[in-house]
């Protein structure tokens, strides 16, 4: 009884973790900006190819963690410099334009790598002992890194100069761009963090799942769960919202059939933002 | 900033009052062309060219509910597909398990009902009340929505046929003798219920209320001032915007089968790309959007699908940023300039 | 919103630019599309094939061509099908039953095909069924499925139930362990096989420990796995189609559980075992109509010519052969015809025997399936499939007759 507790627990960490990794760089877009980008999935799928390019060529797994925010970090500066600052205070139509930017990133990549599958290897396979309970290794590793990125974007958030600039602007962007915050600047940045955040979940999923151009779309639904369902602007929120989607993930998993189980938390999420639009912990 | 309630972001329509005979010929024109084509196609075209069209007919009519709702009430919404697939399913499951006239009829007034039925159910939730849902929170819930749909349809194999789709239930018929069968049946009926429903959309569309969703949509805030009630205008768009999915969706019945790909993602963004590069704000845009971006599509030897999805991509991030309107509104700009 | 006049300048310069882009660009590119135009009369035999290019059976899209291609190539060198040389079109269905229904639509309506080779998935073909029916075309599967398909017009070389999964079952029990646990996708592929093999593994006196279902597209198995571990089978035996497949295995020797189960299937075959790791594969058994190692004459010429064509790296598996052998047996019953049609080839078809690459196939007139080899395999640590044991013309008990 202890063991299944206990692997449920960490079942639902697990997944929580990983809703949150995915859904970070989405929070950092829709919090500055105001606009989902329905290009996450796709720049998130974009960093997953990265992994399998890099450790097809150069063997290494870390390596291509390392080249994924790079890579696709470069790709939403190009997006952003190309098509969303000409749509500022058009949040309707950025949705529409990254739904464009998404179709072409998934296009490319099937034009590129072909429309088939790749695997990439799990760098530390096998599982660990968690008390009763044998978890695989690669995803405690994920929860820690889930964690530890948490911590270094809260550090940054609440201890530096630049951190602070970015809370003002996630409160009040006007206000702030009163007080001399470059909303150009500020949009640029959080487009590129966003996109970098994205490809790194990606590069960092990509040994769990199989790669494929439209691998991304699975995540999307459930990324903008956890940002809306959390709320925009905290960190907390995002936390929070990961770990109700996770949770209840787990828990419906547990109970209820797959297919159902996957209505019931799109349900709850529904549910949650009809009655708190703004998110639980704004 | 945290606003979740924003407008529809084409700009706003600029319209020429039509004063002599030559100008307002001008105007009829093209409704008369496309009329035309409509009457004279399935005259000329294969059999196998009509069917395909009449699915592309409730495609066209589809982009125009979306366009409806995001014109008037200002919202997209990023399920659309959903009614569309409630409106199919209703159909087929009414003809399965009652055959004939009677539940052809019954079927087609449940799916308009259901479908009106099911987006006032949501709007209820949505618009009405203090805190007012609409803006990008409205396209993420009706995403949400439409997976939940999917996912229902998937799981409940007993009653839907689950993942395989549904087909075998007994043909339409609109009345004893009159199967909507083979191809030239329903399109006569899908074409005309397209006609009636937008010419009866712009004309309600001009009338007092028609014009106060106008003023609702271009600035909320002074249309709330003046009494407009917002909320229950946006439900009553949504709720007509659902019903006329519902419509689009129990008129593809006859292509013989339904399955749960028409709630997915894939086929609620399609229709909206339909209605963008068609052109918003215009109804007949998304309309012909969708009958010509589907024929493309179809037409193009197999191995060129992903070329041309990319092409769209780009065309989606082109007509946003430079052609708001749309090809309607390129053709818009054409025509004033011949004119002038 | 509020632009000041220098913007809107500069806008407007871009939007002209973007618009002469846009029209400069769609429009030579859309026309240089449309490449396909119908069929006039006198022309070359046209067989349509609809095969998944994209989608989660992308991996079996390729192969599925190569076995079309390599079976046209040999009929028109030998003349063609009654005098007149064969052409190939193909559509993809990308695994959607909507697409699939459209391809069959317009390669019979528009491109006015003689008959139709193909599909894989089995909520695609069922669709494709009846599209076909209404215009009684010819209609080829190379796939194995759960059978329930007879039509005059229909004729499968795809294996049906008692030709794989029972063998498979029956091998499982007295080799692998007595309790199983099934998980497949939740169509009507995944459903009418586990429905196909329960009863089977029962009669050679194993017991079903577990079964469930899985949508399309699920990426996290961790529940399922949980509940694998719970039960502690000593098989478990899936139906989870393409990429899910390959997933759920991945995912299972994550968490451990691989080491403590024996996997058997019908679907672990050499397109799949490149995408595992060999700690994975090891030890899978699985029963298939068809495997790249099977050593008789046929199949190492045809591997040769495969090769050739398509590089040492191409892959083929049941569904691809059968493709070549639905043209075969096709070829087969053309035999003496002087002109092409669909009746004569039927009756010809239906009295059809070809011996392949898979070994001989022969025609069963009372569901138009044929009777062939099943052929069981362990993976080797090597990743190399052994030959385990033969089963010899096992008749198709499709689940339907011919009246």
């Amino acid at each position: 009884m202890a063991a299944t507790v206990l692997t449920q627990v960490i079942n639902g960490l697990s997944i929580a973790s990983i809703l949150i990794l995915i859904a970070l760089g989405l929070a950092v877009i829709f919090g500055l900006l105001g606009v989902i980008n329905l290009a996450h999935a796709d720049l998130f799928m974009t960093g997953m190819y990265t992994v399998v390019l890099v450790q097809g060529r150069a063997g290494s797994f870390w390596l291509g963690v390392l080249a994924a925010p790079l890579v696709v970090g470069a790709i939403g500066f190009v997006v952003e410099r190309g098509v969303v600052q000409w749509l500022r205070d058009r949040p309707l139509d950025t949705l529409l334009a990254t739904l464009g930017v998404g179709i072409v990133l998934r296009e490319g990549v099937k034009l590129l790598f072909g429309a088939g599958y790749r695997q990439v290897a799990n760098p530390l396979p096998g599982n660990v002992a968690v008390g009763p309970v044998a978890y695989p290794i690669y995803r405690l590793l994920l929860i820690a890194i889930a964690v530890a990125i948490l911590g270094a974007l809260a550090g940054w958030l609440y201890r530096t100069a630049p951190g602070l600039r970015l809370r003002a602007m996630l409160q009040d962007r006007e206000t702030a761009a009163a007080y001399g915050i470059d909303p150009d600047r500020a949009s640029l940045f959080a487009f590129i963090v966003g996109a970098a955040l994205a490809g790194l979940a990606g590069a960092l999923m990509s040994p769990l799942v199989t790669v494929g151009p439209d691998v991304g779309i699975i995540y999307l639904a459930r990324a903008f769960m956890v940002v809306v369902v959390g709320g925009v602007g905290s960190l907390l929120g995002l936390v929070g919202g990961g770990v109700i989607i996770g949770g209840g993930d787990t828990l419906a998993g547990y109970f209820l059939n797959p297919t159902i189980a996957n209505a019931a938390v799109l349900m709850l999420a529904v549910i949650i933002l009809r009655f708190r639009p703004g998110g639980l912990f704004r | 900033m945290n606003s979740i309630d924003t407008p529809h972001d084409a700009p706003p329509r600029v319209t020429v009052t039509p004063r002599g005979t030559v100008e307002r010929v001008w105007v009829v024109v093209p409704h008369v062309l496309v009329l035309a084509f409509l009457i004279a196609f399935p005259l000329l075209a294969s059999d196998y060219q009509v069917g395909l069209m009449t699915q592309f007919l409730t495609f066209g009519l589809l982009a125009m509910s979306l366009d409806l709702l995001g014109d008037r009430a200002g919202l997209v919404s990023f399920g659309h597909g959903a009614w569309f697939g409630l409106g199919a399913y209703t159909l087929a499951l009414t003809l399965e398990h009652l055959p004939g006239v009677g539940g052809t009829y019954l079927g087609f007034l449940l799916a308009a009902l259901i479908g009106a039925a099911s987006a006032a159910l949501l709007g209820s939730q949505l618009f009405l009340g203090r805190q007012r849902v609409g803006g990008v929170y409205f396209g993420i819930i009706t995403l949400a929505v439409a997976a939940i749909l999917q996912l229902v349809v998937m799981g409940w194999s007993s009653f839907t046929g689950g993942s395989n789709g549904l087909y075998g239930f007994a043909t339409p018929e609109l009345a004893p003798e009159l199967e909507l069968s083979g191809t030239r049946t329903p399109y006569v009926l899908t074409a005309t219920v397209c006609i009636l429903i937008y010419y009866g959309l712009r004309w309600a569309l001009g009338s007092a209320l028609g014009l106060s969703l106008l003023a609702a949509r271009q600035n909320p805030r002074r249309a709330e001032g003046v009494g407009i009630p917002l909320g229950r205008f946006q439900l009553i768009v949504f709720s007509i915007a659902g019903a006329i999915a519902g419509i689009a969706g129990a008129l593809y019945v006859p292509a013989g089968f339904v399955s749960p790909d028409l709630f997915g993602l894939t086929f609620s963004t399609y229709v909206i790309v339909w209605m963008v590069l068609g052109g918003r704000g215009t109804l007949i845009g998304g309309f012909l959007g969708a009958i010509g971006l589907s024929e493309l599509e179809t037409a193009l030897s197999g191995s060129f699908v992903t070329l041309w999805l990319l092409m769209v991509g780009i065309l989606l991030i082109v007509v946003v940023l430079a052609w708001p309107r749309g090809a309607m509104g390129a053709l818009a700009a054409v025509t004033r300039a011949v004119r002038s | 919103m509020v632009t000041s006049n220098c913007i809107l300048d500069s806008a407007f310069d871009r939007r002209t630019l973007l618009r002469l882009a846009a029209v400069a660009g769609v429009v030579p590119f859309t026309g240089s599309l449309l490449t396909r135009d119908a069929a006039a009369q006198g022309d070359p035999i046209r067989v349509g094939a609809i095969i998944p290019f994209t989608g989660i059976e992308t991996h079996n899209g390729l192969s599925m061509q190569y076995g079309l291609e390599i079976g046209t190539d040999e009929i028109n060198a030998a003349g063609g099908l009654a005098g007149r040389q064969v052409e190939v079109l193909m559509e993809d269905d990308g695994g959607d039953v909507g697409r699939g229904v459209r391809a069959a639509a317009k390669l019979v309506g528009q491109d006015k095909v003689d008959f139709i080779n193909g599909t894989l998935t089995s909520s695609v073909r069922t669709a494709v069924f009846e599209e076909l029916k209404k215009t009684q075309t010819l209609f080829l599967n190379p796939t194995y499925y759960e059978g329930l398909l007879c039509d005059p017009y229909y004729f499968s070389s795809g294996a049906t139930p008692n030709q794989g999964i029972e063998p498979m079952s029956v091998f499982a029990v007295k080799n692998l362990g007595k309790s199983f646990y099934f998980v497949a996708s939740d169509y009507i592929w995944g459903t009418g096989s586990v429905t196909a093999a329960k009863p089977a593994v029962e009669a050679a006196g194993g017991s079903v420990v577990g079964e469930e279902y899985v949508p399309f597209g699920t990426s996290d198995f961790t529940a399922v796995i949980n509940r694998i571990k719970e039960a502690a089978p000593d098989v478990v035996f899936p139906f989870i189609a393409g990429q899910d497949g390959i997933t759920f295995l991945k995912q299972l020797s994550d968490f451990g559980v691989r080491d403590t189960v024996e996997i058997c299937a019908d679907s672990i075959d050499e397109l799949i075992v490149p995408a595992l790791s060999e700690e994975v594969a090891a030890g899978i058994v699985n029963c298939s109509s068809y495997y790249m190692m099977l050593e008789n004459e046929a199949n190492q010429a045809f591997l040769e010519t495969m090769r050739a064509k398509y590089g040492d790296d191409a892959l083929i598996g049941s569904f691809g052969m059968n493709m070549y052998n639905n043209m075969k047996l096709v070829q087969v019953a053309a035999k003496g015809l002087d002109e092409w049609s669909k009746d004569a080839i039927a009756a010809g078809l239906r009295e059809a025997t070809f011996d392949g690459p898979s070994g001989p196939l022969t025609t069963d007139s009372t569901n138009q399936h044929m009777v062939q080899n099943a052929y069981i395999a362990t993976i080797q640590p090597d990743k190399s499939f052994k030959l385990e044991e033969t089963i010899e013309n096992v008749a198709p008990q499709a689940g339907c007759t011919l009246s």
